[in-house]
């Protein structure tokens, strides 16, 4: 087993960044995504590969020389979605002759008895993605739509069974286009949000309380998403106290040897199990893991790629190989279509 | 006529100003705590040329009363959070103002009609709790006591929403300092005679309120209605009820509000905050709601606020009861509904404080002296419409 250290870091501060990431050999930056270009200057400058878990890709992806000039690697978006979705998508994908369609849905259900609302991963990011506008790919373009449009009830795979999910600007619907070798027509991506969640987050949004820049409301000046994220509880203290399940299931639809075809691959774990095995909610755990499954790829020297890159660049049946051995139990199920 | 309007910035009071000018043309002075919100508010209903603008805090008696004598009014309307009911009261006994208010939520209420002995020896009237719940709700209870020999129970029941298909989250139709009240304050009901602790959001039933509304379940809140209602109603009425019916995703919604922690007083250390929640959503809340308030009025009549009262009792030995439905939709010219019906009972109370309609030196809550029947009319005339409905059982054994 390896060691754990624990310092505190103020990530905005590029010195105590710098000063803490010397002598490693990989940063992962589970921060907020707003210092994702703080942080990879910094590892390119002291020679280190970066993995984050989610960001702004065709930001991040101008770099792309300066980190393959230096013979190191920047994977962006390696958490659970994105991350592990684009790898299924390429997983899907390098079977078929042809791709049409690709559906990503994250079907995170959770009830609690002492938690009504909660946030299975970073709320401030979680809340920020729900009431921004949504985006989709069609025919050559990135398309938006109004926060939380595009309301449909989904079927996932059992036990989480049909759920409402909500479309979103994820990084997949921008990236998966681009980077992966066969170029599908389609792409979007929609989250589950139980209809009170998605109700609570909406007057969460017209009270103003996802501002950022701090208001004054008497004496007090203070941002409201800041009172906010104090009220809610964290992903830690939520793990153990909540039922249900979380999966991601990526639907692709294509051609292989002429015929039409439809590819489902999903993964799910209960928050039970994750709480069983690992101390985490499932969906901690699924969004953390493949973060250090590609870590431990990389030092094991099984990634080659340099420069920086999305995950669907990488070699997704390894990846997905590896990633079983960690817990996440991909299935993949192919049909012919009529 | 003149009138002292506080709290003129808030949800409510901007709209009594409003009817105040438009149907009583009374001369008013609009008050809030901040100049600039005094100003946008009366700017947003069309009326900041028609006003005199103030800055004022209702919870300062010596304040009010100075601005109460100074512009020689002759009402004070309370349109400010309840806690402020009894400075504001004070300020009237100084100045000789009659006075009306929203409401004091129970306990507030009670210990405004503990002054009715200084009032009447004042020579002035207080008519509290003039909204629409409490106020319409209680003027209904009264007009069906006065057609019953006998009342037994009297049951309220509120609720609002919208007919479209898909259901959003709502705003709050009143303050959500209150609705966080509503949701941790055990109610008290006047139940066989005397008044009677619950649990918070006890007392579930199913009740049908008019079309197009249909069934609404509806459950106990504290409000001032089973405070007074029983005492000032007088007949033996044993029980008085009150329940809100909230729609579905707002019962959702506010109980996530409050499980969050936001109806909390205690301070939060947030940065270098220190930040009560209750008061940080509350002012939220009311940005939110001054930032609406100028948009476009609204266009279409979808969104309601509705109440039913039940009065059950006796006509000549035969079981009677008389059935209020009170319903306010959405309008163009007349604005929201919520507002509407909630701002508009305080300014014509006022006015006939003004005019001798309602006389009688004390402190009162509305179904002892407002006359029911020219109110409704008046309602009518603002599209705040009362329909009554009266069921007699004759046995013919």
């Amino acid at each position: 087993m390896g060691e754990i250290s624990i310092s505190k870091l103020d990530a905005s501060k590029p010195e105590m960044v710098r000063k803490f990431i010397k002598g490693t050999n990989v940063v992962i930056n589970a921060s907020h995504p707003r210092f994702n270009l703080l942080i990879m200057k910094q590892a390119l400058k002291a020679r280190i590969h970066y993995i984050d878990l989610a960001g702004y890709p065709s930001e991040q992806m101008k770099q792309d020389s300066a980190w393959k000039k230096a013979r190191l690697v920047a994977i962006l978006g390696m958490g659970e979605d994105p991350g592990l979705s684009n790898i299924m998508a390429r997983r899907g994908v390098d079977v078929l002759d042809r791709v049409s369609e690709i559906r990503i849905r994250d079907g995170e259900t959770s009830t609690s008895e002492t938690y009504p609302f909660v946030a299975l991963f970073a709320p401030d990011v979680f809340l920020e993605e729900a009431v921004s506008p949504a985006c989709y790919f069609e025919d050559g373009e990135v398309k938006t739509t109004s926060a939380m449009s595009g309301k449909e009830i989904y079927r996932f795979p059992e036990p989480i069974g049909e759920v409402p999910v909500y479309g979103m600007d994820h990084e997949e619907v921008h990236t998966l286009p681009q980077y992966l070798p066969k170029k599908p027509r389609f792409v979007d991506f929609k989250l589950a949000l139980t209809d009170d969640a998605a109700s609570a987050i909406k007057l969460f949004h017209e009270l103003g309380l996802l501002n950022r820049t701090p208001i004054a409301i008497g004496k007090v000046k203070v941002s409201p998403l800041s009172v906010l994220l104090h009220l809610l509880p964290t992903p830690s203290q939520i793990a153990g106290k909540i039922r249900g399940n979380a999966g991601i299931l990526v639907e692709i639809k294509g051609e292989v040897s002429g015929e039409r075809c439809q590819q489902k691959l999903h993964v799910t774990m209960s928050h039970d199990e994750a709480y069983e095995k690992y101390r985490s909610n499932a969906t901690s755990y699924l969004t953390g893991t493949p973060t250090a499954v590609c870590a431990h790829m990389l030092a094991a020297g099984r990634i080659e790629n340099r420069g920086v890159i999305v995950p669907e660049s990488l070699n997704a049946e390894p990846f997905i190989e590896e990633a079983r051995k960690f817990g996440l139990q991909v299935q993949f199920d192919k049909t012919r279509l009529q | 006529m003149k009138t002292l309007v506080l709290g003129a910035s808030g949800q409510i009071g901007a709209y009594t100003v409003q009817d105040l000018v438009e149907f009583c043309h009374a001369e008013v002075v609009a008050t809030s705590r901040k100049l600039g919100n005094v100003r946008k508010a009366m700017e947003d209903v069309g009326v900041a040329d028609r006003v005199k603008l103030m800055e004022l805090d209702a919870s300062r008696t010596d304040d009010v009363a100075k601005v109460a004598k100074a512009e020689r009014v002759d009402t004070v309307v309370n349109c400010a959070w309840y806690q402020t009911n009894l400075a504001a009261m004070e300020a009237c006994i100084q100045a000789g103002a009659h006075y009306t208010d929203l409401g004091g939520f129970f306990d507030t209420s009670l210990k405004q009609l503990q002054l009715h002995e200084r009032w009447k020896k004042a020579g002035i009237n207080a008519t509290i709790g003039l909204g629409s719940t409490p106020g319409l709700t209680n003027i209904a209870g009264a007009a069906g006591a006065a057609k019953l020999d006998k009342v037994d129970t009297i049951n309220i029941y509120c609720s609002w929403g919208n007919t479209l298909p898909v259901k959003e989250p709502g705003w709050p139709g009143y303050s959500i300092r209150t609705v966080m009240d509503e949701f941790t304050q055990e109610p008290i009901m006047w139940l066989d005679s005397k008044h009677v602790k619950q649990p918070v959001l006890s007392g579930e039933t199913t009740v049908t309120m008019q079309d197009p509304i249909g069934k609404i379940t509806a459950y106990y809140v504290k409000h001032s209605e089973p405070a007074t209602m029983a005492r000032y109603i007088g007949k033996g009425c044993r029980n008085v009820t009150f329940r809100i019916g909230f729609p579905t995703t707002d019962l959702a919604t506010f109980k996530t509000l409050k499980s969050l922690g936001f109806a909390d007083t205690s301070e939060l250390v947030v940065g270098d905050a220190k930040v009560s929640p209750l008061d940080y959503l509350t002012g939220m809340y009311q940005r939110a709601i001054s930032k609406s308030r100028g948009e476009a009025p609204p266009h279409d009549e979808y969104e309601y606020d509705a109440f039913r009262i039940d009065v059950f009792g006796f006509q000549k030995e035969s079981p009677a009861n008389l059935t209020y439905h009170i319903i306010t939709w959405n309008d163009p010219e007349r604005g929201t509904s919520s507002a509407r019906d909630t701002a508009v009972p305080p300014s014509v109370v006022s006015q006939w404080q003004a005019t001798g309609k309602i006389k009688g030196a004390g402190v009162f809550p509305a179904e002892a002296v407002v006359d029911p029947m020219p109110f409704f009319l008046e309602m009518g005339r603002r599209k705040i419409r009362v329909e009554e409905q009266f069921t007699e059982t004759k046995k013919f054994y």
